[in-house]
């Protein structure tokens, strides 16, 4: 190993095998993710789908506290069933659907139990809209997103967002994958129309 | 058609580039507080509306799980539930110490995971490497005071973390969509002659250490510079020799030593360049955050056998007395010692296999140095030695040859080496041991503590 090799490149010229570096990929493990002594699986679990689970339970939810709240319930959910997870669902899709299912609970609680909203319970500032079109946009589209009825939002984030297909997004939200296509149908029509699109 | 494939397009483009918030602090505190505890769902959440898919003969795993049950049940059933639960309570005694020894270590795990982003005196840096001006990849990455670290790239997706604690590393990627997990150990500080290498190899400071020892020398030969809000250094060596690159231009951050900035440029005009891009040190750093203590565990398995140790414990173990320095530098205590039994970390074609790998490691803040000694083992390779740090590679090495005045080296050749492509150090061998020293030092630096250099006595 040289110096004409970039770091990133660096399998360890001084000894010290970069962290980022991959050895040979090792063998597909089985889909299923994890059994009671297996608690590498329900971390790697966590790390593969903590950010993009955090993308949706907060733009489901609309608060980071609320997310914060539904995960550690998500996640204690999921632990308590890794050992009689079947691997009849890809782990990532059993894990969105169990985050969706926390959502909906949490939604359903919060209509039966009024309560103070959480932003105007704490002093930090709500997300605002940083200057600068791109940034203006952003704003816009999570406004609209926000405006969406639970369903559509939770499809089209699925799809557009998480890159799931109809039928798996179906999997997660329990309705077929073509009432997942024209969930997502009219979440896009909406979100064109309100930033300004053509229909 | 075309247009309003576009638009979707660019509003999925849009939500995709929402923000996602991260964690409060101890969100990961408490979830593996949850999990040890075993305890109900946080608040009044407890509705059952997922489908698990849990087996109708799967054993339960809870408390909660055996009141759900009792409260459906009818009041013979119920019965007899609590008569399996007295009979079965031997069991479900164990089930339950081996359940919560899996949360703890579930617990403890937890808490690596999250990023320390909100660490006051942590260090966030965004990491580029592009080639002819195209990013390859980009990275982001989080350390803590003591020297834990979380580094994530995006696509594909890997992160890697690690503890600096337990000296627990861990590479998370998923091929083909499939998390795996890897773990391990990561070899403590003080590899032979190289200095600490970081915990987190993206912060390399070899080329640092050599610009600043140029500076040192020749002020004129660098430029200081400003970038990311940093005191920088602004050089470009040749020192590639043209077998690797032509030119080499490195932005050096003056405190840490740390590369800004390495551009590699080869004659034909294409370029390789590693750059951190944003958020340089946006907070204070601390100096422990580039210098993370060792693992406690002592003994680490790795396919050199090197470990942690301490000079007394070597002592009357060695075929040889290793040389340690009487000085060092303003700031430089020992941090370490490590301890082999054979290497073959040179290259045999270049340099005899080594035995008795002995090395002392010395820290000052970010910087650090080390002192090595090692027994050649007759019979292997080469019989002379050659510089240990250039390996067989072409690379140019303004390296000089001069010979000790004092110390336990007196009379020996000391062959000292300072340039931009390696750490600055100087080799010398004596009969069949050889010394190398090499760090954060410049050139009169390294001559000093080669002549300070005496034998170990217990």
């Amino acid at each position: 190993m040289t110096v004409a090799q970039l770091r990133l490149e660096d399998t360890g010229r001084d000894g010290a095998a970069a962290p980022f570096v991959l050895a040979p990929v090792p063998p597909a493990p089985p889909q299923r993710p994890a059994s009671d002594a297996d608690p590498d699986a329900f971390i790697a679990m966590i790390k593969l789908y903590d950010r993009p689970l955090r993308a949706l339970v907060y733009r489901l939810m609309g608060d980071r506290h609320v997310m914060d709240d539904v995960l550690q319930d998500v996640y204690l959910r999921a632990y308590r069933a890794l050992p009689s997870f079947r691997g009849e669902a890809a782990p990532g899709t059993w894990l969105y659907r169990i985050a969706y299912n926390v959502c909906i609970d949490e939604l359903r609680r919060r209509q039966r139990q009024p309560r103070i909203p959480l932003d105007e319970m704490y002093d930090e500032p709500h997300d605002g809209v940083d200057p600068g079109d791109e940034a203006a946009m952003r704003g816009d589209v999570a406004i609209a997103l926000e405006a969406l009825p639970m369903d559509q939002r939770a499809a089209v984030l699925l799809v557009d967002v998480h890159g799931f297909d109809y039928a798996r997004a179906g999997e997660i939200l329990g309705v077929p994958a073509g009432t997942v296509g024209s969930r997502v149908s009219r979440a896009r029509a909406t979100l064109r129309e309100s930033l300004g699109g053509q229909r | 058609m075309i247009r309003r494939r576009r638009t979707d397009e660019s509003v999925g483009a849009l939500l995709r580039s929402l923000e996602v918030p991260e964690h409060a602090d101890d969100f990961f505190e408490r979830l593996g507080a949850s999990l040890l505890a075993d305890d109900e769902i946080p608040g009044d959440r407890k509705s059952d509306v997922v489908d698990l898919s849990v087996r109708r003969d799967a054993p339960a795993r809870s408390k909660r799980g055996v009141r759900r049950v009792m409260r459906g049940a009818t009041a013979p059933a119920a019965a007899v539930a609590c008569f399996a639960l007295v009979v079965g309570g031997g069991l479900l005694g164990r089930q339950t110490v081996e359940d919560r020894r899996d949360r703890a270590e579930v617990r403890q795990r937890l808490l690596s995971i999250q990023p320390p982003t909100a660490a006051k005196t942590g260090l966030r840096v965004q990491f580029r490497h592009s080639k002819d001006g195209k990013t390859v990849q980009s990275y982001e990455a989080v350390i803590s005071p003591n020297g834990d670290y979380h580094v994530s790239r995006r696509s594909p997706k890997l992160e890697a973390n690690y503890d600096a604690t337990t000296g627990v590393r861990s590479l998370f990627h998923a091929p083909e969509g499939v998390p795996v997990l890897q773990t391990g150990t990561v070899p403590p500080a003080g590899r032979p002659d190289r200095p600490t290498p970081d915990s987190i190899g993206l912060l390399s400071r070899d080329l640092g250490a050599g610009v600043r020892a140029i500076a040192a020398e020749d002020p004129a030969a660098v430029s200081n510079v400003t970038l990311l809000g940093r005191s920088a250094i602004d050089y470009v060596s040749t020192d590639g020799g043209g077998a690797y690159f032509a030119t080499q231009h490195l932005v050096i951050d003056s405190a840490t030593g740390i590369s800004l900035v390495v551009e590699q440029r080869k004659a034909d005009g294409t370029f390789a360049r590693f750059t951190y891009v944003d958020a340089l040190m946006e907070t204070a750093l601390d100096a422990a955050a580039l210098a993370p203590p060792l693992p406690t565990a002592q003994a680490v398995a790795e396919p050199n056998a090197e470990r942690t140790t301490d000079l007394p414990a070597l002592a009357g173990a060695l075929a040889y007395s290793p040389v340690t320095p009487r000085w060092a530098p303003a700031g430089y205590r020992l941090s370490h010692v490590t301890f082999a039994p054979t290497l073959v970390d040179v290259d045999e074609q270049t340099n005899p296999s080594s035995a008795d790998v002995v090395s002392l490691v010395y820290r000052n803040g970010f910087d650090s140095f080390t002192v090595t000694n090692r027994r050649a083992v007759a019979g292997s390779g080469s019989a002379r030695w050659s510089d240990p740090f250039l390996q067989g590679n072409p690379l140019v090495s303004s390296s000089s040859v001069g010979r000790v005045a004092k110390g336990a080296l007196a009379g020996v050749d000391l062959q000292v080496s300072v340039s931009a492509v390696l750490w600055p150090h100087v080799w010398a061998q004596r009969g069949d041991v050889v010394v190398t020293i090499a760090g954060n030092l410049t050139r009169a630096e390294l001559l000093r503590v080669a002549e300070s250099l005496a034998p170990y006595r217990h």
